[in-house]
């Protein structure tokens, strides 16, 4: 598995993160609980275990909502 | 990963049943689970009239989408609550006409302000309680009220696991007995009065609901309440997150957990508490008038000293 460097969108803010085979990497990187979001790559629902590839549009929903 | 019924593509893992889905399977799941809760809480019957309170966020919209799915006979209810920040208000409802009108599935909209003469905005901003408590009042008041006249036979939110786990863990941290005494999946009807309240998504979790959602296109409000920023229940949902991170199933065994040994909350189960009965509108209250007419009653007083002023 080799790495990857990947666009990511995250509560409006986009940045690009390298060094990351996969979505967990991510989220570990971002410090995300993976219990409180869902992860999109090219609009596609995926799983932390999806393996990324360079160039990759990922994007991390909040489903956490309050009040 | 692969999906465990079938050769595709896992999309989820839901680790508290071991287990990983593609996207179809899922879906299945999905329904299927929130078909089980309606079963094993008997929240509801397929003759029975179905209020279901209408946010325009994901929860909501999801658990009238699947409703629908099952059979069940359902008319959705939304509160225009005039929060003009990100406009907030407008938006969710604009969504719920436009879910509404996509699904075929009736809808009945009250206005805040045309109904009563005030925003949430303008209630905050003379506001003593925070924004949060005071549209729980606002929203249980007239969530009862619209269900109790349209004869139906209950009303259904989109609370979900985390939302009641949340909630536990706060009432529990604080010892609120009352409110431990009342949080069920299943609120039967009271005093004659109070509509029975269900909660079909509570044992399904926020990630879940938002993966369906996400999974059958439905466009729902993805911006938070301006209001809720600070709200004590997105602290106990992160709290709730990282326990279920170390150990998957503590949410739904936490909540399974209370419901089981809900007898050690409740004084003299089925006996109900006396009430007074608000002057204003008639509803059983501990002192009248009742939380709701008190804050439409404050709305009018300050409004009319500012036009004495002007």
């Amino acid at each position: 598995m080799s790495v990857a460097r990947v666009n990511v969108v995250y509560k409006g803010n986009e940045q690009v993160i390298s060094e990351v085979r996969t979505v967990k990497e991510i989220l570990e990187k971002l410090g995300i609980n993976p219990n409180s979001v869902i992860v999109t790559v090219e609009d596609e629902l995926v799983a932390e275990d999806y393996v990324l590839k360079n160039g990759d549009k990922v994007k991390i929903i909040d489903v956490i909502s309050g009040g | 990963m692969k999906c465990k019924k079938c050769t595709k593509k896992a999309v989820i893992n839901l680790k508290s049943y071991n287990l990983s889905l593609c996207a179809e399977h899922f879906e299945d799941f999905f329904v299927e689970k929130t078909r089980e809760t309606i079963k094993r809480y008997k929240l509801f019957s397929k003759n029975d009239i179905v209020i279901v309170a209408i946010s325009g966020g994901k929860d909501s919209l999801a658990l009238w989408y699947v409703l629908k799915l099952l059979g069940y006979k359902t008319h959705g209810f939304h509160i225009d609550l005039g929060i003009k920040f990100n406009n907030y208000s407008e938006i969710s409802k604009q969504k719920v006409i436009n879910f509404s009108e996509k699904n075929g599935l009736p809808v009945s909209i009250v206005s805040l302000k045309e109904s009563f003469g005030f925003t949430i905005d303008e209630y905050k901003k003379m506001g003593q309680r925070t924004a949060c408590a005071t549209c729980g009042i606002i929203k249980r008041y007239l969530l009862n009220d619209f269900t109790r006249k349209t004869g139906a036979d209950c009303l259904a939110t989109g609370h979900n696991l985390d939302d009641e786990t949340a909630v536990l863990l706060g009432n529990l941290l604080n010892w609120q007995m009352g409110y431990l005494k009342r949080q069920h999946p299943k609120l039967p009807a009271s005093y004659g009065y109070f509509a029975p309240r269900v909660k079909p998504f509570c044992e399904r979790t926020e990630k879940e609901t938002a993966a369906y959602s996400f999974l059958k296109k439905i466009d729902y409000v993805q911006d938070e309440c301006p209001y809720s920023e600070n709200a004590s229940s997105i602290f106990y949902k992160k709290i709730m997150n990282e326990i279920e991170q170390r150990s998957a199933g503590t949410k739904l065994r936490f909540l399974r957990g209370f419901i089981d040994n809900k007898k050690f909350f409740s004084e003299e189960r089925g006996v109900e508490e006396r009430l007074d009965i608000c002057l204003n509108c008639g509803q059983p209250t501990v002192s009248s008038p009742c939380a709701f007419c008190r804050i439409v009653q404050r709305f009018q007083k300050v409004i009319s000293s500012e036009r004495r002023e002007s």
